[in-house]
């Protein structure tokens, strides 16, 4: 990929591929949904061994 | 051997989007298995002492690959079996998703080229000499330790040691250094020797037709240890 983007013409030092999991939660409270979707992302959507996380709560109107 | 002796039984797995089953159950056949298919969905297993997780693309290696296919319904049963000591081995995506069902320890990572490597490979074991119920043959243990396989990653998986610390305790097969996996490892065997995974593709390596029968060394011991197995049932 960093390959493809210099051949495109581009200036890019490094690449990296990430993935972004959107959820939709019908909770309030915001720390409970913090702390439930830690507990996805140990559990299921991250491999701990070798993958890393962050979680960004939106509130949605 | 009389002809009345039963023949071992070795399940053999398939999950959505595995692709490598059949040749998996060929090649068990061939070596003197009865291969049992075995749907993901299914909860129980049939009455077997070894199982196969077979490569392919689980459940589209959708989120990581073999990350869904931990929790397919016939996983519960796999868990049953192995820490009752029976033999699971997994092959390319069957190895991932052993490692993502925490049946070994590890993970296995996209590797930094991104390009699929397709090579037959030189592999041999290594670690702990003490017999491995997974293994070669003990009878052909000089020819194992630099035999061959068929070697496949798709689109390139590496095998990373388990930063649990149980990895020191496992014995690895590893490959030559074309392949890209940390410290050229190219399986693994759990601590208690029962629970193996491993990239390259025994199943393929069965048939001189395709280049190499050393596969069978690996896949012949799963078999004799199955029937080893099934003539001593019940030895707890």
């Amino acid at each position: 990929m960093l390959g493809s983007l210099k051949q495109l013409g581009f200036a890019v030092d490094d690449a990296r591929v990430g993935r972004v999991v959107d959820l939709e939660l019908q909770n309030g409270d915001r720390e409970r949904a913090r702390a439930d979707l830690e507990r996805m992302c140990e559990q299921l959507l991250a491999n701990p061994l070798i993958e890393s996380y962050e979680i960004e709560l939106v509130d949605e109107e | 051997m009389s002809t009345a002796e039963p023949k071992p039984r070795v399940a053999v797995i398939t999950f959505p989007g595995s692709n490598d089953d059949h040749d998996a159950a060929l090649a068990l056949t061939r070596l003197g298995a009865e291969a049992v298919p075995v749907w993901h969905a299914d909860r129980e297993l049939p009455d077997v002492r070894a199982v196969v997780l077979p490569g392919g693309f689980s459940y589209g290696d959708y989120l990581r690959a073999g990350a869904l296919a931990r929790f397919a319904p016939v996983m519960d049963s796999v868990r049953a079996l192995a820490a009752d000591g029976g033999l699971v081995l997994g092959i390319c995506n069957g190895f991932q998703v052993l490692c993502e069902a925490g049946l070994l320890p590890g993970a296995l990572r996209p590797n930094h080229s991104s390009v699929l490597f397709a090579a037959t490979c030189r592999s041999r074991s290594s670690g702990p000499t003490r017999p491995s119920q997974l293994g070669a043959r003990r009878d052909s243990v000089s020819a194992s330790r630099s035999s061959t396989a068929k070697a496949a990653s798709s689109p390139g998986r590496s095998c990373s040691p388990s930063s649990s610390g149980r990895a020191r305790s496992c014995s690895a097969t590893r490959a030559r250094a074309r392949t890209v996996s940390v410290a050229g490892i190219a399986g693994i065997v759990n601590a208690e020797g029962n629970v193996m995974g491993l990239m390259p593709h025994p199943e393929h390596a069965v048939d001189a037709l395709t280049g190499s029968t050393d596969g069978a060394l690996l896949l012949g011991s799963l078999v004799d240890a199955a029937r080893v197995d099934a003539a001593e049932p019940a030895a707890v």
